[in-house]
């Protein structure tokens, strides 16, 4: 569904991903775990198309989308979810997830998916004429969420959705992340929760400075070497609240 | 009966000001620019207003208005297209393109010189001149329209920005450009709709302006400047804000010139401009926001 071929991107002179691949297939949870400026946001902005890549090509749904506008590959069906929720804070919970229908034309689809998103998120429905920007961290994850259900999506891109939750809600977006699935969404989950998302994910990827180190099934791995004392060690444990 | 009378001035002439401010705030919510050329469009929709009528002299107050919107309204997205987004795409420094509206200002001030001359010019009589009653007390009925005016569009633009998806879309990319665009908003589309709504706002506030005093070639400088000390004094950046600083930045030119003096009364605008810049920088906003 989602696949990058050998990808160098970056930032002005800096080049921060060198020969990055990787793929998607429609209804699967992928996992991309690596430490700090490893490069995780950096691909995920790049297949969004905030980025261009400089050699390589994005393919999605069997079409070339590296080059497109971020908003083109949104109306394609690929939805970012950024880093730190970025939820519209002077307006609504409700204007939020109406301004995220834009590209809806029929006003009883934008009706149903606004029911949708407040059925699967039912705090949106209790804070819906509340400022964005006055919801718990937590609350704001779920308005993301909600907002990217909105653009009725074939693939999300997750980053770090968990960042700064508490451990119940941290269990919670995993929750989400697994029913996105189940109502045929396919998901890229970009984690600092090694353990947590590997658990979760059929398949993971690990970056290291820009390229991708391994991948493999997500149970593979938990049991890679590697990734238990470079990403398990410090975190063994969390993953028994999902 | 006098004071009454005052008071309209002052709250017509607070319209003025307030759809400037608009304008201002909308343009500086969605691209952080000074927009200097606002002056120029409320003037450039004078100018317009008054060759409509010129052409079609029967034509009623509505129209006018609807044309001088419409030619402000096209200016301010010709400037953004044909100059500001190019500058924008090249990565041109900020401080750079808020001069580039200084240079457009200007450059609308010497075509306007050229195309209607240096001398102000008379606004026909738009609406009845025999005074409407309002509770006894006599109030000149152009008064009661210009506000009337200013009330409504403002109204409109509340609905618009509240009530329709484009509207949200656009004050979500004034909040978050790159999350807005990630929801499939069209940025350049957007900002051509800001430019458009803040043109014809600058418009309809120089049809106004001149069907009360007169237009001329370089009343945009004063009205504009006035327009931004209105939206300073609401809180850049604020729509609530702007259209309150108009209507107050009104009534304290007004009164001031009667109860002061009026040989200093623009200079009391640019007094004020300085006392809010120095004591409450974000304006009454922000006051209120300290406050709740
Ligand atoms: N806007 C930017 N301009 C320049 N360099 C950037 C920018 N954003 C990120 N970088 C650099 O690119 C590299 C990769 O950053 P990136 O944000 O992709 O890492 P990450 O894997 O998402 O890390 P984290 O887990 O901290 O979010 C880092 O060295 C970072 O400094
Ligand atoms: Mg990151």
């Amino acid at each position: 569904m989602l696949s990058l071929k050998a990808i160098d991107a970056g930032y002005d002179d800096a080049l921060t991903l060198r020969g990055v691949s990787l793929e998607v297939e429609r209804g699967e949870i992928v996992a991309m775990i690596g430490a700090n400026g490893a490069g995780k946001s950096t691909t995920l902005r790049t297949i969004c198309g905030f980025l261009r890549p400089r050699k390589g090509a994005i393919e999605f749904d069997g079409r070339t989308i590296s080059g497109l506008t971020p908003d083109r590959i949104a109306a394609l069906g690929l939805v970012h979810v950024p880093e730190g929720r970025r939820v519209f804070a002077e307006l609504s919970v409700e204007e939020n997830l109406l301004a995220a229908a834009y590209l809806v034309r029929e006003r009883r689809e934008v009706k149903r998916r606004l029911g949708e998103a407040m059925a699967y998120f039912p705090v949106l429905e209790r804070r819906r004429r509340q400022a964005a920007g006055t919801l718990s961290g937590g609350e704001q994850q779920m308005l993301a969420f909600g907002r990217a259900l909105m653009t009725g999506p074939k693939l999300l891109l997750l980053d770090e959705p968990s960042l700064g939750l508490a451990p119940l809600m941290v269990a919670e977006v995993m929750r989400s992340v697994r029913s996105f699935r189940e109502t045929g969404v396919t998901v890229l989950l970009v984690e600092q929760n090694a353990n947590l998302a590997l658990q979760l994910a059929d398949r993971g990827y690990v970056m290291e400075t820009g390229s991708v180190r391994m991948h493999g099934s997500g149970a593979e791995l938990l049991a890679n070497a590697h990734v238990r004392t470079s990403y398990l060690g410090h975190t063994r444990g969390e993953g028994d609240v999902v | 009966m006098y004071l009454a009378e005052l008071l309209a001035g002052a709250l017509a002439i607070g319209c003025v000001y307030s759809l400037v401010a608009l304008g201002f705030a909308m343009i500086m919510r969605a691209t952080s620019i000074i927009h200097f050329a606002q002056g120029e469009l409320l003037m450039l929709g004078s100018m317009s207003g008054l060759s409509t009528l010129w052409l079609l002299p029967k034509l009623p107050a509505v129209a006018v208005l609807i044309c001088g919107m419409v030619a402000s309204g096209i200016l301010a997205v010709a400037m953004e297209f044909l100059v500001y987004r190019p500058l924008r795409l090249r990565r041109v420094a900020l401080m750079n393109v808020i001069t580039a509206t200084v240079g457009m200002s200007i450059l609308c001030i010497n075509a306007a010189r050229l195309l209607w001359g240096s001398e102000p010019l008379r606004y026909p009589e738009l609406f009845s001149t025999s005074a409407y009653r309002i509770a006894g007390v006599p109030v000149s009925p152009q008064l009661v329209w210009i506000m009337a005016f200013g009330v409504v569009l403002m109204g409109l633009l509340q609905l618009f920005l509240k009530r329709t998806r484009t509207g949200l879309v656009m004050q979500a990319v004034a909040q978050d450009a790159e999350v807005a665009q990630l929801m499939g908003a069209n940025l350049t589309r957007m900002m051509l709709y800001t430019f458009a709504i803040a043109g014809m706002m600058a418009g309809a506030a120089g049809v106004m302006f001149g069907s009360l005093f007169f237009s001329f070639f370089e009343m945009g400088f004063l009205l504009g400047i006035k327009g931004f000390v209105a939206a300073t004094l609401g809180g850049l950046g604020s729509l609530a804000g702007a259209m309150l600083g108009g209507i107050l930045f009104g009534l304290i030119e007004t009164f001031s010139a009667v109860y002061v003096s009026s040989a200093y009364k623009d200079a009391i605008g640019m007094v004020l401009l300085i006392a809010i810049l120095l004591f409450l920088p974000s304006g009454l906003v922000g006051l209120w926001k300290a406050r709740g």
